[in-house]
């Protein structure tokens, strides 16, 4: 059966599903058919008409999920941001747009992605300290949709918590998942996110969609106790490593859900892969295997196939390797600065192999016949933190920069009461060699260099410590001794 | 604060804030928003939400909390149902 494009799928689903309430949200409810409505109308006035992208500032405001459902049914791209960037980073991200927009108008086959087959373009961290545009497609998308219907087979009657802000791709998960299917977006304002807990309960949700920090911290309010949340038939994780302990926290309140882990980076339309946790054998999971401390990513998304590299042998192999994916899913490339970048001049994020083309996500792995794919951590200096990816050398620059110094080096600091071998990212530390003539020790010196982070960085990315030190360790390559900073900063949290 | 505000009420989430921000002298305004406070994110907002239920012995449903956006509107939203409350106690 060939698959509807994104605009069409949304509008028959207004056609069928049209007195059903897709928006709940704390401005007001909204059915298919105003939602419809609204979105036309938006649709015909010039804050619509006279952009090539529409740009979603992300304070997740009714108006905007107005704007963003006028955007997938009436084929325009969408860009999202969030309101904490710092205004240099977000022009960054649009002096990349434009860029690319004019480009795209020159049919020479070199961009990654045509302007018109897009669907959105979210940003994410990247390495040279620039944030790069990820660009994905209508048919990706629309694919995407299919992908949630033949793996948890959403319902019309289903109301979907919708907790990620707008320029993170759980968000767009949601969406998926509800207006396709007839289902209803409940959305909780951002700075009431932890109280989600309340939000299902009151809204009679049935579908909790969350990175695991939530649920976690959710947990440690007090605000999820034992069979809390009744009405929940699925439970899914996403954007982070979970837990044991975290599917445990919601597998109890939730005692007739199917919980779902969820992985894949924002390169591959939101997920690439999920593993579904038997509710049984949670409660014997072998947690203390470092390997299963995590949960595992589990088997591939129909459509996708997963294998490991092996670095130093060129090769895939069945042994530990980076985990790489190959799927129409993945998008075409990067829009970066004045470059927009196909897959294969991207080479390290992209490789050909046997004929195909390969993403290299950077992620440590293994695979398990009875688990699917293992995640033993990442392969480079990416994390990821409060469910955001951050390239640390993204931080090191930024702070290099704000300290007037040659040398930055910013740290995860992990958690050191986990039994896994993937402890829990509790902060960032920023080490910095000060210039010459700057005391070390000065609290006001130190005062300064975090206000300049907050205009160069978002908050995540932002170091909640800075340590002056007169030099920074070196191995013996001559290069920053990664394991010796980490030693300077292993504390009980 | 806005008059419709009792002391009883306007105090009681004072002393929230004092003891969720660990601070005795902390002065808070109606017009402060969460991130106006270091270290003041949504999960100070959980502590602060949790803390004032048990202190009025109210519980806020999510309509209410999604009205709730600045210090005003919290002390405006406790009052509100404390005052509902009042035929009951």
């Amino acid at each position: 059966m060939p698959l509807l494009p994104i605009a069409e799928l949304l509008t028959q689903s207004v056609r069928v599903h049209a007195h059903r309430p897709a928006l709940l949200h704390p401005d007001g409810e909204l059915s298919y058919q105003a939602l419809w409505d609204h979105a036309q109308a938006f649709a015909l006035s010039t804050a619509f008409i006279g952009t090539p992208v529409q740009i979603i500032a992300g304070q997740q405001s009714l108006e905007e999920y107005i704007q963003i459902f006028a955007c997938l049914i009436n084929k325009k791209p969408y860009l999202p941001l969030n309101p904490k960037m710092p205004a240099a980073r977000v022009a960054s991200m649009l002096h990349s747009l434009d860029h690319w927009i004019t480009r795209s108008e020159i049919p020479d086959g070199t961009e990654p992605t045509r302007l018109s087959e897009m669907a959105y373009l979210i940003f994410t961290s990247g390495s040279t300290g620039e944030p790069k545009g990820v660009p994905i497609t209508q048919a990706q998308l629309s694919r995407y949709c299919a992908i949630l219907q033949t793996i948890l087979k959403p319902l019309p009657s289903d109301r979907i918590l919708q907790l990620g802000d707008l320029s993170f791709d759980i968000s767009i998960m949601a969406m998926a998942m509800a207006w396709p299917h007839g289902g209803a977006l409940c959305t909780v304002p951002s700075h009431h996110v932890l109280m989600a807990p309340r939000y299902v309960q009151d809204l009679e949700t049935t579908i909790w969609l969350s990175v695991p920090s939530v649920v976690h911290l959710a947990a440690k309010a007090g605000l999820l106790p034992t069979d809390s949340l009744p009405q929940l038939r699925l439970g899914i994780f996403g954007g982070e490593a979970l837990s044991h302990e975290t599917a445990m926290i919601l597998s109890t309140a939730a005692p007739h859900a199917r919980i779902c882990n969820f992985y894949g980076p924002t390169e591959g339309t939101i997920s690439l892969s999920h593993f579904e946790i038997d509710r049984q054998g949670l409660q014997s999971w072998p947690q203390t295997s470092p390997q299963l401390g995590i949960m595992p990513l589990g088997k591939p998304h129909p459509g996708v196939q997963l294998a490991l590299w092996d670095e130093e042998k060129q090769c895939f192999s069945n042994d530990i390797g980076e985990i790489c994916a190959h799927s129409e899913q993945i998008t075409s490339g990067y829009i970066r600065g004045n470059v927009a970048e196909s897959a294969l001049l991207n080479a390290s994020a992209f490789s050909m192999h046997a004929g195909q083309r390969w993403y290299h996500t950077g992620d440590l792995g293994k695979y398990d016949p009875r688990y699917g794919y293992l995640f033993l951590g990442r392969v480079d200096r990416q994390i990821k933190y409060k469910g955001y990816r951050i390239e640390l050398q993204e931080c090191d620059s930024a702070l290099a920069q704000a300290s007037g110094s040659d040398q930055a080096c910013v740290m995860p600091q992990f958690a050191t009461d986990s039994v896994s071998s993937n402890p829990e990212i509790i902060g960032l530390i920023g080490f910095f060699v000060p210039a010459q003539d700057a005391d070390l020790e000065a609290e006001e010196n130190l005062h300064t260099i975090m206000r300049k982070l907050e205009k160069l960085l978002p908050t995540y990315m932002i170091p909640s410590k800075l340590i002056a030190l007169e030099t920074l360790p070196v191995n013996a390559h001559g290069k920053i001794d990664y394991p010796a900073l980490l030693e300077k900063i292993t504390i009980k949290p | 604060m806005n008059p419709a505000v009792s002391m009883n009420i306007s105090q009681g989430v004072l002393e929230v804030f004092r003891q969720t921000f660990h601070n005795p002298s902390l002065i808070i305004a109606a017009n402060m928003v969460t991130g106006d406070l270091p270290g003041w994110d949504s999960f100070k907002n959980v502590e602060i939400l949790l803390a004032c239920e048990t202190n009025f012995g109210i519980r806020f449903r999510s309509k209410e909390i999604d009205l709730i956006r600045s210090v005003g509107d919290l002390m405006m939203m406790c009052q509100t149902k404390w005052d509902a409350l009042a035929p009951h106690r």
